[in-house]
């Protein structure tokens, strides 16, 4: 019997000596409130996307596969913006729910990790946020770890970031009452599963059975011979058997990277972009582990800084990515039908562009405090009928940090986190 | 040879020698490289890079040390993380391990060697006779076990 074998049987075991309550609905226990759906995939449509190319539609209809709507792109930049495969899904993204068209970020520098951190957080922030370490407040993934009753393992929830640089710190906060042992599991999978990588980094050392325990005493012997000075932050902890899974799951995406089975999975031509990488990615892991808490983020339209027509090209990129997750989603046992998608941009881009023209003759987009624009964006919330308004429109005034309390409602640990300064995104639920 | 055996037999040498005299000598302005005295914890980089010289006893190439550094910090579970560059490193068919046979012959000397190839300090008379045990109840472990056992241990990420 291998280590794993041995793991899972003791674990079979455990839980047949300890009987625990099944619910009618299969879970083996009650959360602490209500819930509406048992999982949550939030992703951050990031990079800075204003309300007129998206909703607004002033291109024409750029995200095809998420928005209503027929009107053909601007003629003056449709041949910048790359042909996507046809949506796989048989309608617009936002006829399965809710389409929120007056979100503001209401406060707080008007930067990407600031509105990352507003959105994941749930809390505003202020130019004193600091990009070298953790946010002071909880986020999201510590929220629900702590106050979600049973409590549930990191392996239960995922930060995909898109970048390796700065917006890793997400996955916890400093906050002394939460911090590392309530984190997500962080991973920014296009650097992680670049080739060189993906060839170099070997699981193979695997200790089975006898061996495995041998190596831990060892290992014990020497750590009890040693007077640790500080204590270790190893980032968010996963327990033996959890982090089995998510190696066996990690070399099976790295093999299939080095036999070149993942060069543009979803045929995407002439190429996939980062973004639509990220949620290919995403898609993996939902398939592995089924978490009840995802979230995962864009960020190709930042691109609008230098090239608006690109800017309008990775939107329509993103689209497709976005419903190829619903998809995914749909196409996923344990998530079906008991999933809620949120998606959001983190912060909007300026009414007034900046001085360069890119080769269609538009002006690029920056995204300063000073412009209303910059903070306007929109909100999709999108789950079962049952669960999720469906085709509906809200005009009313939200926040992006109503996220939060909303993924805390749907998942029904609201009753028993700190408030949040957001509201519960409620036009939302059918 | 169990561990706990053989930790029962070391504590009871412990309690007859401390019956005795001690002898104390005097070591000048030498500080001993004793475990309490690593302070500091190494950070990612120093850890990889440390890790490579160990092994290969050559300074780590800048693109090793670029993928390193790439899987580290691309991975929130760094004790995971660890592990696996770890093991990367130790399964490189260019890494030149001490033989079964080589270490049959001097268990004492490829004990010592590795106390001073990774935690650079001397192995205790204790600690001698504790690996010295377990080489010779378990013929089966080999350098690379050994390796990472002590690269994958708490003294090791301090220095």
């Amino acid at each position: 019997m291998d280590r794993r074998s041995f793991l899972k049987k003791s674990a079979l075991g455990a839980a047949g000596m300890t009987l625990p309550t099944i619910l009618p609905s299969g879970r083996l226990f009650a959360a602490t409130g209500a819930r509406r759906a048992n999982h949550v995939v939030f992703c951050l449509f990031a990079g800075g996307v204003r309300n007129m190319e998206s909703i607004l539609q002033n291109e024409g209809n750029l995200m095809p596969a998420m928005l209503k709507g027929n009107s053909s792109i601007s003629s003056d930049i449709a041949g910048g913006i790359t042909p996507m495969p046809g949506s796989p899904l048989p309608k617009a993204l936002q006829e399965y729910g809710t389409l929120f068209t007056n979100i503001k970020f209401s406060d707080g520098p008007t930067g990407h990790f600031n509105g990352h951190a507003s959105a994941i957080t749930g809390q505003h922030t202020t130019e004193n946020l600091s990009l070298r370490t953790n946010p002071p407040f909880p986020t999201v993934f510590e929220l629900y770890r702590k106050h979600n009753s049973p409590s549930h393992a990191a392996k239960n929830a995922w930060w995909l970031s898109h970048s390796n640089s700065l917006y890793p710190l997400l996955n916890h906060s400093s906050h002394p009452s939460y911090g590392a042992q309530y984190a997500a599991n962080q991973i920014a999978p296009n650097p992680f599963f670049q080739w060189d990588v993906s060839v170099n980094l070997r699981h193979e050392l695997q200790f089975t059975d006898q061996k495995a325990a041998t190596i831990d005493e060892l290992r014990s012997y020497l750590d009890s011979n040693f007077r640790k000075t500080y204590s270790l932050n190893n980032g968010v902890v996963n327990n033996d058997q959890d982090r089995e899974q998510i190696v066996s799951w990690l070399k099976g995406i790295q093999d299939r990277v080095v036999t070149g089975a993942l060069s543009n999975p979803w045929g995407v031509q002439p190429y996939m972009n980062g973004d639509q990488y990220n949620l290919f990615f995403a898609e993996e892991l939902m398939k592995e582990f089924q978490p009840e808490l995802l979230v995962v983020n864009l960020f190709g339209v930042d691109v609008a800084h230098d090239e608006y027509t690109e800017y309008c090209d990775a939107l329509h990129r993103a689209d497709y990515g976005v419903a190829h997750l619903w998809d995914t989603i749909q196409n996923t046992p344990g998530m079906k039908d008991d999933t809620v998608l949120i998606v959001m941009p983190e912060i909007g881009r300026n009414e007034t562009p900046n001085t360069i023209v890119d080769q269609y003759g538009r002006p690029a987009l920056d995204h300063t405090n000073g412009d209303p624009m910059a903070r306007d964006v929109f909100c999709m919330v999108v789950g079962p009928p049952d669960v999720i308004s469906q085709d509906s429109i809200s005009s009313d005034l939200g926040a992006t940090v109503d996220v939060v309390p909303t993924i805390a409602n749907i998942l029904g640990f609201d009753t028993d986190m700190p408030s949040l300064p957001g509201n519960v995104l409620n036009a939302a639920f059918s | 040879m169990s561990i706990a055996k053989a930790l029962q037999i070391l504590g009871l040498t412990l309690l007859i020698s401390s019956c005795q005299r001690t002898t104390i000598y005097d070591v000048g302005t030498q500080t001993p490289n004793i475990p309490g005295q690593k302070n500091e914890l190494k950070d990612d980089l120093q850890f990889m890079t440390i890790a490579y010289r160990d092994l290969y006893e050559e300074e780590i190439p800048v693109s090793v040390l670029e993928t390193m550094r790439k899987a580290y910090v691309s991975f929130g579970d760094k004790a995971l993380v660890v592990d696996e560059i770890v093991q990367s490193l130790l399964l490189n068919p260019d890494l030149e391990l001490p033989t079964q046979q080589e270490i049959a012959d001097d268990p004492g000397a490829f004990i010592s060697q590795t106390y001073k190839r990774f935690f650079l300090r001397d192995a205790s008379d204790f600690e001698l006779a504790f690996w010295e045990s377990q080489l010779a109840e378990d013929e089966s472990l080999t350098a690379q076990d050994i390796y990472y056992v002590f690269m994958t241990s708490s003294e090791y990420k301090y220095y």
